[in-house]
């Protein structure tokens, strides 16, 4: 067998067990991400209620401390996808094509709401705000399908809550702007990550044996 | 002299050394080489292993200086493995593969 053959060989066995291993980090990462979306809500609010007269920097410190800790977590488990997707290609020789169209939708995304923005001038903020969490939606569902073959169900569970809550954060904010409506809207990504999270760390030793 | 070219004369002067003429050694660089830090119990689960074969492997991966090693304090104690030559493997598997 020629060292290349062999060479193959290995990285067949070690993307293998990759899957395995970022079964597990995207359990992780569920699980961050989940208690983030409750610290989101409860700091904020915990803060105007104990302390109404702090300033403008403990918001600011309620507001970014739950993103800080949860983007520190998407680095972590982003640069392990990338690291795969890499030797995913090498291994099985995929094409780059998809990874240029993948680039390519997000920013369509972002110029329809910067356009959307101008024909709605009176709800610029909320629409960008709304487009954002759009862009953030697709860009996990992106990387859940460029870390696994096949997207495991906890990524669809994942992915559906989180769209749902980006839709009714979208309703509340632009229509409503009811701050109750906007918390009742990110309760099903709060359960529907935390689940996702408790399935895939149970079940990612199967993907092992798969 | 480019990045890729120190990486590749990295290579040549390593590619002789005792600890890569394993192939279960080259699946762990590999493995460690995407993660970047990996447990015992992990690295058993790879390469399925017993514990004193896999230790046997590790410990010519860190003498040659390829890996480190640590025990975290915890009940129990646990093993880290991380690796040392990370872009280095991962320049030696894409010039291999590609």
């Amino acid at each position: 067998m020629s060292e290349v053959e062999t060479l193959k060989l290995l990285a067949i066995k070690a993307l293998k067990f990759q899957q395995y291993i970022l079964r597990r980090a995207w359990g992780l990462y569920y699980a961050v991400w989940s208690l983030s979306f409750v610290l989101w809500l409860i700091l904020p609010y915990s803060v105007s209620i104990f302390y109404p007269k702090t300033g403008f920097y403990a918001y600011l410190f309620a507001y970014s401390l739950p993103a800080l800790v949860g983007m520190a977590v998407t680095n972590w488990i982003f640069r392990r996808a990338r690291r795969t997707i890499e030797l995913r290609r090498l291994t099985f020789g995929r094409s780059k094509k998809s990874a240029a169209s993948t680039n390519l939708i997000p920013w369509l995304i972002f110029f329809a709401i910067i356009l959307s923005a101008f024909i709605f001038p009176n709800v610029t903020f909320y629409y960008v705000y709304s487009g954002f969490l759009v862009i953030l939606d697709y860009f996990i569902y992106k990387t859940l399908r460029y870390s696994f073959e096949r997207i495991p169900v906890e990524g669809y569970i994942a992915i559906a809550t989180f769209t749902l809550s980006v839709a009714i954060t979208a309703i509340a904010l632009t229509f409503t702007k009811s701050y109750f409506i906007f918390i009742l809207g990110w309760t099903p990504s709060i359960a529907g990550w935390l689940f996702s999270s408790i399935y895939s760390l149970y079940h990612a030793p199967e993907s092992m044996v798969e | 002299m480019s990045e890729k070219e120190v990486e590749l004369r990295l290579l040549g002067e390593r590619v002789n050394e005792p600890a890569l003429k394993s192939s279960v050694r080259i699946l762990i660089l590999i493995s460690l080489a995407l993660n970047k830090h990996l447990s015992f119990a992990d690295l058993l689960e790879l390469t399925g292993l017993g514990k004193g074969s896999l230790s046997n492997h590790l410990d010519k991966l860190e003498a040659s200086g390829l890996i480190k090693s640590k025990i975290l304090r915890t009940f129990g104690g646990y093993m880290l493995c991380r690796i040392t030559s990370q872009h280095l493997i991962l320049a030696a598997v894409r010039h291999v593969l590609s």
